[in-house]
């Protein structure tokens, strides 16, 4: 398992895609929710303040190239401590990985198939993530180069293509209550693309050879989706306003719809379904595959194909359960989501970092 | 192995039940509507569904079927009503393919609020569909009337309207996005074209009346109809349509003229209209300027006007300014002293410019209104004079 490698290439379309993933069609409702017009100038401000925290993650990793993020913790923290710390990373990714495939499902019994049970649903998404995970990272990361560029590609054209309806008027007033909401709003993007990467310290230092390049690409990577929401951010809010935007579920989505480019370019908005699937999916395999990579080291096994699929049983029955309804949901994420994402992904690696320098010093 | 195996399972399963016949709805099982007509009734609506009739759209032999039919239910409540067509057709209703949405007049005057909800929450309906009111008639009544040309009256609404807005300018129009918007902004109403049936002797909604081609029923878009929020307030007449459209910069191509002593008449074709609209602040008040710049082409002369002359020109762009600036001026003054209500969106231009005085404005902004200072400025350009240069029967005076 430890000789697998992959190339820093792999690596930034790994970072991209798992960051852009989970967020193009969700993401600008919350935010325009939160800081109203000025939604795009948070999404501008979250990568300043997001690549530190990505530095930070690799400048853990690049203290301990051989182990993962559970040694790592182990390491820095103890026995006892490093064992709490990774069984909530543990518990971070499985959460996240049952969230995301009730939002999958959620996404397509709204605007596509209102009439089949989502679990049904689930079952073909947990699956394809099961299966990808059985294949190993090798794997993943080939296909993620892939299909990062088949999403790039696709949501630039059709926030490209969606820019003659866009209404530049919409954005203004600039700042019009202050600063405050803008800086909710990074820290809601910061929760909700930037520390769910945290997963990626189970690929980073030990399944590269150069850790300088894997940096870059990380960083590179992480820039490149922090661009891509940034787009879908500020179109929905040019070409619907961000009252509306605030308003609809799936902003992204609607914002397809109004692609009208003469009568042939129209109907297109299931080009940006197969977008969110895709996206969804390698944000999901990497979570899921830190979810039993680490499960697996916690336990001392020595294959951590093994517990795959029982892993992936739990998933997709409780992904039917973390959320009961919609009115929760909005609950969920700002109150019991976003703290925990702190938690897991700004505190625990701070902390960890603060203690690796003390160690250093004594 | 196993992995192969789990592969091949996954494969199985997704042609059996991804195959689409979860909840699939075959074609020819599916009432597709264009239009849909909207009317208050003393129990809540009356909705009528305009649906294709397939053997008349798509058969290759001539029928004698009309090309829709309708199908009209009332009710307390949209979903519940338009679910309850199944009652009447085999087929469900279809909406992802509505080209029009009709208002009865008296539910616009009611308020439309209730309605839009469901049309944005509904899955099935796109965005691209367009709003009218039907004025001085119900809405049932509109989309009962057979179209000549589109065999379907909704597609044929639709297209109208759509070439009516790009190439004579009383029209506009509006989907759900902008009038969602509008209703929202607290400086900006909304405005929605209404439709008319003109008189005629013919019944022509039976297909009886396309055989004859004159003196039938028609649909005619006639001027616009003023929203206060959500409630329509009153309706502005063909002239001050235009001028709604060239102060919010919606004008592409239209026809005006410019009289010129009594004989001479010049007609300009608009080729391209701009506005902004500006606000500023002046002895403590917010003042809104509106520029417009239009580019005009000479349409037609009637009477000895030599166009080709440049100070002719002068007087063809001056006497046009006058017209649209008078235009727009009779357009301002009516929506302020009789509807009282802000269509043209001058508050949010306000609210754009000084996001701190519009705060402590917004909640009285129908009062303040009527009171707002208006600058309107009209710059028009002549450039071309068409095939010919002076008119063709223009006596030479030398």
């Amino acid at each position: 398992m430890d000789k697998i490698k992959i190339t820093s290439h792999q690596l930034f379309s790994l970072t991209a895609n798992g960051a852009f993933g989970g967020a193009v069609l969700l993401i600008s409702t919350l935010v325009a929710g939160i800081a109203k017009q000025d939604a795009w100038i948070a999404a501008l401000l979250t990568p300043v303040l997001g690549v530190p925290v990505i530095v930070i993650y690799c400048f853990l990793g690049s203290r301990y190239p051989d182990l993962t993020f559970i040694g790592i913790m182990k390491k820095i923290f103890g026995k006892w401590i490093g064992t709490i710390v990774a069984i909530n990373f543990v518990f971070t990714c499985l959460d996240n990985s049952c969230g995301i495939i009730y939002s999958v499902t959620d996404f397509l019994t709204t605007q596509a198939i209102p009439e089949t049970p989502q679990y049904v649903i689930s079952l073909f998404f947990t699956t394809a993530v099961v299966i990808a995970v059985l294949y190993g990272i090798e794997t993943i990361a080939r296909a993620s180069e892939l299909f990062l560029l088949f999403t790039s590609v696709l949501i630039l054209i059709s926030m490209i293509l969606v820019l003659p309806n866009a209404k530049p008027e919409n954005l203004q007033p600039v700042f019009e209550k202050g600063i405050i909401p803008v800086l909710k709003g990074t820290t809601f993007l910061l929760s909700a693309y930037t520390f769910p990467l945290i997963s990626l310290l189970m690929i980073y230092p030990i399944h590269l050879n150069n850790l300088t390049e894997a940096v870059k690409s990380l960083v590179k990577g992480y820039l490149w989706s922090g661009f891509l929401i940034f787009a879908v951010v500020i179109v929905p809010l040019l070409v619907l306003g961000s009252g509306m935007t605030a308003a609809l579920r799936y902003p992204g989505y609607i914002v397809a719809k109004e692609i009208n480019i003469g009568t042939v370019f129209s109907r297109v908005e299931f080009v940006i379904d197969a977008l969110w699937l895709t996206t969804q999916l390698v944000l999901n395999v990497l979570l899921f595959y830190g979810c039993a990579a680490g499960l697996s080291e916690l336990f001392g096994l020595k294959d951590y194909k093994r517990i795959v699929i029982p892993l992936g049983l739990i998933v997709f029955v409780v992904s039917g359960l973390i959320i009961p309804d919609v009115a929760y949901e909005a609950n969920y994420l700002t109150l019991v989501w976003i703290p925990h994402m702190i938690i897991s992904g700004l505190i625990i690696p701070v902390l960890s970092l603060v203690v690796f320098g003390l160690k250093k010093w004594i | 192995m196993k992995l192969k195996r789990l592969l091949f399972i996954h494969i199985i399963l997704s042609i059996l039940l991804l195959a689409g016949c979860w909840s699939s709805h075959e074609v020819n099982t599916l009432a597709i509507t264009v239009c849909t007509g909207i009317d208050k009734t003393e129990k809540g609506y009356l909705i009528t569904e305009q649906v294709i009739n397939p053997r008349a759209i798509a058969s290759t032999k001539m029928t004698s079927e009309s090309p829709v039919f309708l199908f009209t239910k009332e009710g307390e409540n949209l979903d519940e009503i338009i679910r309850s067509f199944s009652t009447q057709t085999s087929r469900t209703i279809y909406n992802a393919h509505l080209r029009m949405v009709v208002f009865g007049e008296e539910v616009a005057r009611d308020g439309i609020q209730n309605i839009l909800d469901y049309f944005i929450r509904n899955y099935q309906y796109r965005t691209d569909f367009y709003f009218v009111v039907a004025k001085n008639t119900t809405a049932n009544e509109v989309l009962s009337v057979l179209t000549p040309l589109e065999s379907i009256p909704g597609i044929d609404l639709y297209n109208s309207l759509k070439e009516s807005e790009e190439n004579w300018a009383p029209t506009k129009s509006i989907r759900i996005v902008e009038l969602v918007n509008s209703i929202l902004a607290d400086g900006k109403n909304p405005v929605i074209t209404g439709v008319e049936v003109t008189k005629g002797e013919n019944i022509s909604n039976s297909t009886d009346a396309l055989k004859a081609s004159n003196e039938i029923k028609k649909t005619i878009f006639t001027g616009m109809g003023a929203f206060k929020k959500d409630k329509l307030a009153g309706w502005l007449d063909e002239d001050e349509s235009k001028g709604y459209n060239y102060i919010i910069g919606n004008v592409k191509r239209t026809v005006g003229y410019a009289n010129y002593g009594d004989k001479v008449k010049v007609a300009n074709e608009v080729i391209n209209a701009k506005s902004v609209m500006k606000a500023s602040i002046e002895k403590g008040r917010p003042v809104v300027n509106v520029e417009i710049d239009i580019k005009q082409n000479v349409g037609a002369v009637e009477g000895e006007f030599d166009v080709s002359r440049e100070e002719n020109i002068k007087i063809i762009n001056e006497t046009s300014e006058k017209k649209i600036k008078s235009i727009c001026e009779k357009t301002v003054r009516k929506v302020q002293n009789e509807l009282k209500t802000d269509i043209f969106g001058f508050g949010e231009a306000i609210h754009r410019k000084y996001p701190k005085l519009w705060e402590k404005m917004k909640d009285n902004w129908n009062n303040e209104f009527p009171d707002l200072a208006v600058n309107i400025t009209v710059r028009v350009k002549t450039n071309q004079l068409g095939q010919i240069t002076k008119p063709l029967f223009m006596k030479e005076k030398e």
